[in-house]
């Protein structure tokens, strides 16, 4: 089938009987390597992506799927060669290690702070429970959440892509 | 490896397809895409109920509300008014798996897999659910009970498919509960679960309907428990003889995430929450 949609405000339009991933055809065919393959089977969060703002795995999703949507990668985030303020946070607080978790860890929290720009660290830790990191020990993930959320509200900004 | 999936718009083109040959469904995926990376199905034709299955997700009727079958888990949890008419659904849809999965897993979907720990199945026994199907035979409904026959098995005739779901308005306030036992919060399935919506007075319970998972080969409404529990003063005593027709009516399991008898003990153990308020 013809399937349209938009990958970080690009227009992409192709034919496909259904059989590919999204994850695959965001790292194979348009070099989206932020996007990462952790589990396979939607039980560790690092393939996370925005689809029409919502954070869904992109292991689980077909191209069919996301035929007229609208999809954010970590690679669509910041503007101006300037990093977004989550992913500043996660800088500043030392939220990355090996870094393999960390874009999914900022595709799915972003939508906390768009929600609740004052999560405390138990919202933090139950919206994030997704997603697996093992290096941190997750507090300095939960520092990074909290962090942004306080530089965007200091800003008055509204959680923006 | 190696499937085609078929994304109708409509009804009739959705109708057609079945007829067509073998298919799966897709919802969300959750399940299906898993199943299929673990080699345990191998479908050709896998047919995209969203696009066909379109409209408000909601619809309230006089007495009932209907749902359609491709809701997503986190529509239900965060609709204000399914948490103000059926808490325990809005809580039960905000406890499967996580965020994201929330974002794409369905009603539908979860109902059709006919999971012993399925979340959102222990709100829609409780409640008096009703699965409406359609084909090209015409429409018919199902009370869960009837649809769900067994462990991933269902009434779901070929060339059939969901709908929506039926829910009657509760009369009156109920305290709603819903609580899972597992080893971690996210991502996964239940020990045991347990439901209940519960009308009482100082003095007594008026009404009282309690569901349980992952502790029969289906989600479970203990009738003889409810019986006894009706019009009952709410003390350790009533809870304890409760407790002792609950065990007559479970049948749980060893497995490889608990033992039977500490499904039991949770299962029992869950039973003193009516206590509690």
């Amino acid at each position: 089938m013809r399937v349209e949609f938009t990958v970080n405000g690009e227009q992409y339009e192709l034919d496909t009987d259904g059989d590919t991933r999204l994850l695959d055809y965001l790292r194979d065919e348009l070099g989206l390597t932020g996007v990462k393959e952790g589990c396979g089977v939607g039980e560790c969060g690092a393939c996370t992506v925005l689809v029409e703002g919502k954070p869904t795995l992109s292991c689980l999703t077909y191209l069919p799927q996301i035929d007229g949507k609208e999809i954010t990668t970590i690679e669509g985030l910041g503007e101006n060669g300037k990093l977004h303020p989550l992913q500043e946070a996660f800088v500043e607080t030392g939220g990355v290690q090996c870094g393999f978790c960390t874009p999914g860890f900022i595709m799915v929290s972003l939508k906390l702070l768009e929600r609740n720009p004052d999560p405390t660290r138990k919202e933090i830790r139950e919206w994030v429970e997704g997603n697996i990191c093992r290096c941190t020990g997750y507090t300095k993930i939960v520092d990074a959440v909290q962090l942004a959320g306080k530089w965007l509200r200091e800003k008055g900004d509204k959680v923006e892509l | 490896m190696g499937f085609e999936i078929l994304v109708p718009e409509n009804e009739d083109e959705l109708i057609s397809l079945m007829e067509e040959g073998d298919y799966q469904f897709l919802a969300g995926g959750t399940d299906l895409f898993v199943k299929i990376k673990k080699d345990l199905i191998n479908p050709e034709r896998i047919i995209d109920l969203t696009k066909a299955i379109d409209g408000p997700k909601f619809q309230v009727e006089q007495n009932e509300v209907k749902i359609k079958a491709t809701t997503t888990h986190a529509e239900l949890a965060e609709s204000s008014l399914i948490n103000k008419e059926f808490p325990v659904l809005a809580s039960s849809a905000g406890a499967v798996g996580a965020t994201q999965l929330r974002n794409m897993g369905t009603i539908g979907g979860n109902i059709c897999n006919a999971s012993p720990s399925a979340d959102t199945l222990i709100a829609l026994y409780l409640l008096n659910a009703d699965v409406d199907l359609v084909s090209s035979d015409g429409r018919r409904s199902l009370s869960i009970k009837d649809f769900i026959t067994g462990p991933g098995e269902t009434e779901l005739a070929s060339g059939e498919y969901v709908e929506s779901i039926t829910v009657p308005k509760l009369s009156g306030k109920f305290r709603h509960f819903f609580k899972k036992v597992g080893r971690r919060n996210a991502l996964d399935i239940s020990v045991c679960s347990m439901g209940f919506i519960l009308k009482a007075t100082k003095e007594a319970i008026e009404e009282i309907r309690l569901a349980y998972g992952a502790v029969a080969p289906t989600v479970i409404r203990p009738g003889a428990v409810e019986d006894f529990l009706q019009g009952k003063t709410i003390d350790k005593e009533t809870i304890s003889r409760a407790q002792r027709l609950l065990k007559e009516e479970i049948s749980p399991i060893n497995d490889i995430r608990g033992s039977a008898e500490y499904r039991e003990t949770v299962a029992l153990r869950t039973l003193e929450q009516i206590r509690q308020n």
